[in-house]
């Protein structure tokens, strides 16, 4: 599998430019696209479960032209939206039945095997014949990446999914988008979580208003952080300055005052101790620091 | 397959969530619900409604088309509904991101609508089976079951889906589409009616779909082009909906597809409507051009039809007759060209005149016909025509208007029949003369009364051949000769009929007549109901028609009656100037297809719920007496003339054309119509008002009581003299009144004509000359001039200049009646009364009176309070003779005044008088004679002698201003609602310049209303107005010329202030108190007098008012203005204004 995006461009009706010149390719796996709120994660993804048209530039999925192809690109994907909620009349697994019939699937007896097997995969056996409506939040985003996979999607697409998820459901829809990079697909995970990457995906694209800032591994970005990551102890006044200066990603309460965590080019005079960056370090330095120095790059 | 798979997914999880939806369940289990109700009762045993389920296929018809309209607005809702739910959430990305095309997905949701409404009429339509099945008496028509649902739920259910589609793609915004689509509902719904023939009625809701056994719908082609009108435009509207979906299409084969429907369906629609209007349209101009003809050739001199020959070959949809006829020229003039008419629906081959080929210009339906030489009068010619053809509809009825055509036809408020006038058809054949199947000489009808159609009284003869099988019918014996049927009349007719079909006949023989009944085969649903009546039969059927004509003092014109059903299709209207319809012919009774459109034709419902009431009054009859009774509800509500014969108007604002509510089966053409014909050039309406004379004197004149009693606040005697106050009758007749008044005046006109020849010759000797005449004349033309030399001869008075003053005078008479007394008079051992009044005719013209005496106790004025709503209007008597000792007429001359005396031998309780044609209002008042007085030594006095022309009611000594006054006048005109205005219900206006009360509804304005109760010379009315504040004021003003002491007087009705009834008789009154059955509120009327020494607020309190003037004191008064006031302040819903009188004290 693989997909290719060149010179892609969306210019919105009232002027506004949601993306600009991305040239991206995903291959298998899983794939994250991290970026703010606004950065044009969403409308990449709209672009390319083909809701949304682009203005400029094409996709090519396994070298068929998005625009020209739908019929066969459609047939490849999976898609759970952001916003994702159901018909309250359906029971859970008539809806699954339902994605699993239009996901092309037949055979009755192949369709009611595979419904039964995403119930237990996603944890919602007990609940298979409760109506939409009476699910708990976490349930209704398993049914919603139950329905986005069955029928074996190649192409899985899930919108910033773990948003307002309490932690154990973050974690364990962490593990079902993990299971599926087994498989032979591409998983692409747009989130603003950088947690949600961090775990899953082994190459990634950050996105900053409509332009493609990065993309590469997790681990190139954090590498391109190390030695900008600074650990230090500060008193609640120290504390005031720092944070008019620097880019302080973490504040813990001490007996000195503070321990806190701060993301710089260097420290200067202050006493820090500089620590290993992970990707939610490597985000911020990446954004905040390298972006602003380089404005005129982008 | 892929696309089909797609397609039946959607809809069916897309039925799933409508199948959960409590909108859907609710819905669904309350149209379930009423229509089992409505077919239990449609159905029942004992309540059954036999004019709708006498034809089976109305059940499913019924049921499809009720649920149909409720769910056009269900359906609406959850289509918008849908869209909407789609758009909302990202729920419908989920599935717009997997591959499938648009059209699929739309598709599939429509299919997944329509599925769960087909489901709900699929239960319905079991519903009404099951119910079809277990009731006893009532047919199953299978495959009705089938068409229905294909005619009427499947178009308008796609129309409906598609264009809820269409408004909400471009409207996006749910609440605003569906104002758009309930508004566009409402609007078809409410004012569609049948404009454009239908073309707007999606649901098919009016366009006539009752289906014949014989005939089917009637009209196939359109019908069903109607309907894939709006399949096509739905077709169209659900492709467009496909290509403005905001989803990316997939499928470039599919999107083509869309375009391709979206115009295909469209264009196709668009042609269909097209074509549909234009068709619609083209009738009408043909019809309007056929009118202009008739119009341009009316003056042509026409000739008579002696006899008429016909031989009718039918093959297939059309007929081939050759017409040998004799015509004559009864004129005084000699003619040289004259006109005939012939459906133009036929081809002419060839016409001879006398042997000789003759050329002839066709013109449409009209014949011009030019004769080598005059044809003198007296002369007759024989003309000969080959022709072949079928009939042209649109020649028939062309006096009637569009908007009365277009009025519904059918049993109930659902249920709706095609009107056909005539048929043509392999398997069936129905002409009457009103097709113009055969040539009648003269034009059709013109654009008014000014053409009558000519009667002519014809011998006919007719041979008729058609497929085996097929039965014709015709007027006349019928003898079987060789292929042919021959029908040889007995009498002379004024017209024949030809109906060919699958008939089988039964024969009841009468002492003189022979009953026919021709029923369609399989039709006889009644004989195992009345199974037992068959050896009582020809005895009750007897009596009922001697019963008859002892009432009309007519008889039955013909050897035999043939009553033959028809299909449900075949329609005729009323006329203005005939009594009777193309229902009854000549001999012949078309009654419709298993008695859909009769009452009572349900004789085993009938024959339970007679059973049940039976038992109920633990009354015993035996089985046959009981058939007999069902058979005689049957044969008087439906044939009888003058029972049961209400006409009922509705909103006399919007002056409808209701006159399709007289009996239309009636037999009363057999006895006179059809018999006789008074013919008349200077007044060619005269047949017409002796028909109206004669069918009221025996149809028990309830009519003039009941026809007004609606809403109009004026009867129907009324309303025609407030016409005739406009414009002489024969400018009436000209003018563009419409049919319903214009029915009224030549009803009134006609009744009063004869009504004044019959006090001239005295009741005792005109009816049996004038019965006398007619029998003597049956079946011919019988000239007026004739008749009036008969009466001159007989009764020594000329009554041309009457005639004519009647016809083209413009003058009314108008009468004043009072000075009513009664004085018991001692003659030996008798005591007998002296009834006394005067009248006054201030007029120019003389007029008639009619004055009814109640004696006794009895009398429609006895009892309590005076009897509601039954107004001794009308003239209830049977021509076989008025009884003089209540029935009294009095001819006024001109500009005289008289005191008219009658000697009584039991005491009269009240007298009403009905002053006819004339200026008065209401035309019928009644005087009680609460006292009696007792003179000593007084001689009665019978007769009448002169007195001083009376212009005023107002004694010696007195003012009295009336409402009708110039010193009257009222204030505070308050805005009505605006409701009230919109719909401008129930105001005066010109033409109906008086209302009826309301006591419901009173008006906020004063509102001025008659009655016989209320004070007045001429008219006597009162002003009404709603109870209030007190701001609405009447007030009355005079100039005091003697100043003095007056007593200050006010005419009250306390009856009719507190009821809002008209109430003719008040003979019962007594002293005026209270009677039964009033309801005690506290009304109470504010008058305040001005007089010199200030202003007095007087009460009255209506329980305690006389009826009639009332005192408010005695007032001083300078040579000044005086007024007196009355404001609407009461506890009573209204205040009535009549009168105020200023009596000069001693």
């Amino acid at each position: 599998m693989e997909i290719r995006i060149e010179n892609l461009d969306k210019i919105y009706k009232n002027g506004h430019k949601a993306l600009t010149d991305i040239n991206l390719t995903i291959e298998d796996g899983m794939f994250g696209l991290l970026g703010p709120n606004g950065a044009g994660k969403s409308t990449l993804m709209r672009i390319l479960v083909t809701l949304m048209k682009p203005s400029n530039g094409r996709v090519l999925v396994n070298g068929m032209d998005l625009q020209k192809h739908r019929k066969e690109v459609r047939a490849l994907l999976g898609y759970l939206p952001q916003d994702f909620r159901f018909f309250a009349k359906y029971r859970t697994w008539e809806f699954l039945d339902y994605s699993a019939r239009l996901a092309g699937l037949k055979n009755r007896a192949q369709r009611n095997q595979a419904v039964e097997q995403m119930l237990e995969q996603v944890g919602l056996y007990e609940a298979r014949d409760r109506r939409a409506g009476r699910l708990s939040g976490g349930m209704k985003r398993r049914l919603g990446i139950a329905q986005a996979i069955i029928g074996d999607p190649k192409i899985l697409i899930v919108d910033e999914p773990t948003t307002g998820l309490d932690p154990d459901e973050r974690i364990r829809f962490r593990n079902i988008l993990s299971k599926m990079t087994e498989k032979e697909m591409i998983v692409i995970l747009s989130t603003h979580i950088v947690g949600d990457i961090s775990s899953t995906c082994r190459s990634m694209a950050l996105l900053e208003k409509g332009k493609l800032v990065f993309v590469g591994a997790p681990d190139e970005l954090i590498d391109r952080s190390k030695g900008h990551v600074f650990q230090m102890t500060v008193s609640t006044k120290e504390f005031e300055e720092i944070k008019e200066k620097y880019n302080v990603i973490s504040t813990i309460p001490s007996v000195e005052g503070w321990d806190i965590q701060v993301v710089a080019e260097d420290t200067g005079d202050l006493p820090s101790t500089l620590i290993e960056p992970n990707l939610e370090h490597a985000y911020v330095y990446f954004m905040e620091l390298l972006l602003n120095k380089n404005k005129e790059l982008f | 397959m892929k696309t089909i798979r797609t397609i039946l997914t959607i809809a069916w999880f897309d039925m799933l969530i409508l199948f959960r939806s409590w909108f859907f369940r609710i819905f669904s289990g309350l149209v379930l619900l009423f229509l089992l109700v409505m077919n239990l009762a449609m159905m029942g045993e004992s309540s059954g409604n036999w004019g709708v389920i006498g034809i089976a296929s109305n059940i499913p018809y019924f049921n499809i088309l009720f649920l149909s309209i409720s769910q056009t607005f269900i359906a609406m809702f959850l289509a918008l509904d849908f869209l909407k739910r789609d758009k909302k959430l990202d729920t419908s990305e989920v599935i717009y991101t997997r591959s499938m095309s648009n059209w699929s997905y739309v598709w599939g949701k429509t299919i997944g609508i329509l599925g769960v409404f087909l489901v709900l009429n699929l239960l319905v339509l079991i519903l009404a089976l099951i119910i079809n099945l277990v009731s006893q008496n009532v047919a199953i028509d299978w495959l009705a079951y089938l068409y229905y649902p294909l005619l009427i739920t499947i178009p308008s259910l796609i129309f409906v889906l598609g264009l809820s589609f269409l408004v909400m793609s471009l409207v996006k915004n749910q609440a605003i589409a569906l104002v758009i689509l309930l508004g566009y509902t409402g609007l078809i719904l409410f004012f569609g009616k049948a404009h454009g023939d239908y073309v707007f009625d999606f649901i098919g809701n009016l366009i006539p779909m009752v289906h014949s056994d014989v005939t089917g719908f009637g009209y196939e082609g359109r019908l069903v082009l109607q309907r894939l009108i709006y399949l096509m435009l739905g077709l169209s509207f659900i492709s467009a909906s496909i290509l403005l979906l905001k989803r990316l299409p997939q499928s470039r084969v599919l999107s083509a597809t869309t375009w391709l429907m979206t115009f295909t369906f469209g264009i196709l629609a668009g042609a269909g409507i097209l074509y549909y209007t234009s068709t619609a349209s083209a009738d009408q101009k043909y019809r309007a051009d056929l009118i202009a003809l008739n119009d341009q050739h009316d003056n042509l001199p026409v000739l008579s039809l002696d006899q008429c020959d016909l031989t009718v070959d039918h093959k297939g949809d059309k007929l081939a007759i050759t017409a040998a006829m004799q015509l004559s020229n009864a004129t005084l003039n000699p003619i040289e060209n004259t006109v005939l008419n012939l459906n133009p629906g036929f081809k002419i081959n060839s016409l001879e005149i006398n042997g000789a080929k003759s050329t002839f210009e066709q013109k449409e339906h009209l014949l011009l016909l030019k004769f080598p030489g005059p044809l003198l009068p007296g002369d007759t010619i024989r003309l000969q025509m080959d022709y072949s053809g079928s009939v042209d509809e649109r020649v028939c009825y062309l006096d009637i208007k569009k908007e009365q055509a277009d009025e519904k036809w059918g049993p109930d408020f659902i249920v709706s029949i095609k009107k056909r006038f005539a048929i043509v058809e392999p398997n069936y054949v129905i002409v009457t003369p009103e097709s113009a199947w055969y040539p009648t000489p003269g034009v059709l009808h013109g654009s008014n009364l000014s053409v009558l159609p000519v009667w002519n009284f014809t011998t006919f003869n007719a041979k008729v051949k058609s497929a085996s099988g097929l039965q014709p019918i015709m007027q006349g014996p019928a003898e079987q000769e060789g292929d042919y049927w021959r029908f040889v009349p007995e009498n002379q007719l004024t017209g024949l009929t030809l109906i060919i079909g699958p008939y089988e006949s039964r024969t009841l023989n009468t002492e003189d007549v022979d009953f026919e009944l021709n029923i369609l085969k399989g039709h006889d649903y009644f004989s195992a109901v009345l199974d037992s009546v068959a050896d009582t039969l020809p005895r009750f059927v007897g009596d009922m028609k001697q019963d008859l004509e002892r009432r009309l003092g007519l008889s039955y014109a013909y050897p035999r009656l043939r009553i033959v059903e028809v299909p449900a299709q075949f329609y005729s209207y009323s006329r203005l100037w005939v009594k009777h319809r193309e229902f009854v012919q000549p001999e012949m009774l078309l009654v419709p297809e298993m008695g859909t459109m009769l009452s009572q034709a349900g004789f085993a419902q009938s024959y339970k719920m007679m059973e049940k009431r039976l038992k109920q009054s633990q009354e015993s009859l035996s089985e046959t007496e009981i058939q007999l009774r069902v058979l005689n509800n049957f044969l008087s509500t439906n044939f009888i003339p003058g029972t049961d014969d209400f006409r009922f108007r509705f909103n006399a604002g919007s002056r409808s054309v209701q006159l399709d509510n007289e009996k239309r089966y009636s037999v009363f053409p057999h006895f006179f119509t059809y018999v006789n014909y008074v013919g008349s050039k200077e007044y060619p309406i005269l047949n017409t008002a002796l028909e109206s004379y004669i069918s009221n004197t025996g149809e028990s004149g309830m009519m003039g009581g009941w026809g007004g009693m609606g809403i109009s606040g004026l009867n129907v005697s009324e309303q025609a003299n407030v016409d005739l106050q406009k414009k002489s009758f024969k400018d009436l007749l000209a003018s563009d009144l419409d049919n319903y008044n214009l029915r009224q005046v030549i009803d009134a006109k006609g009744r009063y004509f004869f009504t004044y020849l019959e006090a001239i010759a005295g009741s005792e000797e005109f009816m049996p000359f004038l019965l006398g005449e007619l029998q003597r004349n049956k079946h011919q033309v019988y000239d007026y001039s004739t008749f009036r030399e008969n009466f001159l001869e007989r009764f020594g008075y000329d009554m041309d200049e009457f005639a004519n003053e009647w016809y083209s005078g413009r003058q009314l008479p108008a009468f004043l009646v009072g000075n009513v007394r009664v004085i018991e008079v001692q003659q030996g051992d008798y005591t007998r009364y002296q009834l006394l009044f005067d009248v006054s005719n201030p007029s120019e013209t003389s007029g008639l009176l009619q004055i009814t005496l109640r004696a006794g106790r009895g009398g429609m004025g006895g009892g309590r309070g005076g009897g509601f709503g039954m107004r001794g209007g009308g003239s209830s008597f049977a021509l076989a003779g008025r009884d003089a000792n209540t029935e009294k007429f009095l001819i006024m001359p001109p500009n005289e005044a008289l005191q008219i005396g009658y000697v009584l031998d039991e005491q009269p309780r009240g007298m009403s008088v009905n002053t006819m044609v004339s200026t008065n209002l209401p035309v019928s008042v009644s005087f009680p004679f609460p006292e009696v007085e007792k003179v000593k030594g007084y001689t009665p006095f019978e007769g009448m002698r002169p007195i001083p022309m009376l212009l005023t009611m107002a004694g010696e000594g007195e003012i009295v201003i009336d409402n009708e006054d110039p010193g009257f006048s009222t204030t505070g005109k308050a805005a009505d609602s605006r409701l009230v205005r919109w719909f401008n219900i129930n105001k005066p206006t010109d033409d109906v310049p008086y209302v009826a009360m309301q006591m419901w509804r009173p008006p906020q304005n004063w509102t001025p209303i008659i009655q016989s109760g209320f004070y007045g010379d001429f008219v006597r009315s009162a002003l009404y107005v709603k109870s209030g504040d007190g701001t609405q004021v009447a007030e009355w003003r005079t100039i005091i010329q003697d100043p003095g002491y007056y007593e200050v007087m006010a005419y009250i009705n306390p009856m009719t202030a507190r009821m809002g009834i008209r109430m003719g008789g008040q003979g019962g009154r007594g002293g005026g108190g209270p009677g039964g059955g009033m309801p005690e509120i506290p009304d109470e009327y504010h008058f305040t007098v001005d007089h010199d020494e200030g202003q007095d607020e007087v009460v009255v309190a209506l329980k305690s008012a006389e009826t009639g003037w009332n005192s408010l004191g005695s007032f001083y008064f300078s040579a000044d203005t005086s007024r007196v006031e009355l404001n609407n302040k009461n506890s009573g819903r209204t205040v009535v204004a009549d009168a105020v009188k200023w009596v000069k004290q001693k």
